[in-house]
């Protein structure tokens, strides 16, 4: 799965830069926060403030941009002194839950308009990196794990000025069960800047 | 910057106390009604790795151990008697200053009860875990009638409370007294 993964990253990086050369060409930088889904929540049920996401496009069409997402969260929770029980075995203590999200991935917007706030649909496709860390006492079990991923997008941009907007969207992280851990979501909630370029 | 944005970790120290209890269940707690403790906790150290001589905590620490343990026995409905009357259970605490050390021998037999098993050690019908870190007291239930095929007793019942040497002296009562009060707490198959 990871080798297909990154021969799937590597192909459509290859084609996004042959078509860098003389399109039209978008950078956007946003702060993020994490809601979390599924298995993820069960660990971490809490909202992440500490986030970034990072976006290349390129303009394929009048209407349809591709590029990759580059983001990063962290999800934390504190569990209170609580007892957890395994067979016969007891173990009480306060816990230290984190997970760090790295999900990475190509995709495609599909613009609506050419007003000056334009609405867009989009779709990902790429892997996604959790590093997830159980810490008790002064233990702490980290597990790291890769899952396929599937991302629908929805979103905005507003333009400030003639070669700068402002960006706002949500994109569902729709992380694939593995061998080791089950499926999560991880819905980023944008806002930031978007830079325009020839 | 970036460690700073980073969500917080282990802040206070008795935060880095985890209480571990584990017991057989094929053991029938309610038939056994007496304890005998020593008075005197030792040390699984250096120097009891080298073969010298068994080394003790301070009393003063021991003492807060020993009456907790002895108080929540108590509570649970069992009576406490000396090793020479030949009490149902034996608890057998001592406390690691080493990560690991083999966890089903330790020396006891040199100063407390060597009269049960001059081969002293013990064994366990589940599984433990295979080391403490240090700082960890842990607290054997040993049953010394019933031996099992090694010529070892059984320990019916284990609690482990680690981080204990981390952070101040006078913090160590009422850590130590919280953890052996929620061992108790969550071992309730020891209630008479």
């Amino acid at each position: 799965m990871k080798k297909m993964m990154k021969k799937s990253l590597l192909l459509a990086f290859g084609i996004l830069l042959s078509c860098f050369v003389s399109a039209q060409s978008f950078t956007s930088i946003q702060y993020t926060v994490g809601v979390p889904f599924g298995d993820l929540k069960d660990h971490t049920n809490n909202l992440s403030g500490r986030g970034l996401t990072f976006e290349f496009h390129t303009e394929i069409e009048p209407a349809i941009t591709v590029g990759i997402n580059l983001g990063y969260s962290v999800f934390y929770e504190r569990k209170d002194y609580d007892s957890y029980s395994q067979g016969t075995a007891t173990l009480t203590g306060v816990q230290y839950r984190y997970n760090n999200m790295f999900p990475m991935m190509v995709n495609a917007h599909y613009t609506f308009g050419t007003a000056t706030i334009m609405p867009y649909v989009g779709l990902g496709v790429g892997t996604i990196f959790n590093l997830r860390n159980t810490q008790m006492g002064l233990n702490s079990i980290e597990e790291t794990n890769w899952h396929f991923l599937l991302s629908p997008e929805l979103g905005f941009m507003v333009d400030v000025s003639a070669d700068i907007g402002i960006k706002i969207n949500a994109i569902y992280d729709n992380a694939f069960k593995t061998r080791d851990m089950d499926a999560f979501g991880n819905l980023r909630l944008n806002i930031g800047f978007i830079f325009m370029s020839f | 910057m970036l460690t700073q944005c980073y969500p917080e970790g282990l802040v206070y120290v008795d935060e880095a106390d985890i209480v571990y209890t584990n017991y057989d269940p094929e053991y029938d707690f309610t038939a056994e009604q007496t304890y005998a403790l020593p008075d005197k906790i030792m040390k699984i150290d250096d120097k009891l790795v080298q073969g010298k001589d068994t080394t003790f905590i301070k009393d003063e620490y021991a003492t807060v151990i020993l009456e907790r343990l002895s108080k929540n026995l108590k509570e649970y409905g069992w009576t406490e008697t000396t090793i020479d009357n030949n009490p149902d259970v034996l608890i057998a605490p001592a406390v690691y200053e080493l990560t690991t050390y083999s966890y089903d021998w330790w020396p006891y037999y040199d100063w407390w009860y060597d009269p049960y098993y001059p081969g002293g050690g013990w064994y366990y019908p589940y599984q433990v875990v295979s080391s403490y870190s240090t700082g960890t007291l842990v607290v054997n239930m040993v049953d010394p009638t019933d031996v099992g095929a090694n010529d070892r007793p059984r320990v019916a019942w284990v609690l482990a409370i680690n981080g204990l040497l981390q952070g101040s002296v006078s913090s160590f009562n009422a850590r130590v007294e919280k953890g052996i009060d929620q061992s108790f707490k969550q071992s309730t198959y020891l209630t008479k």
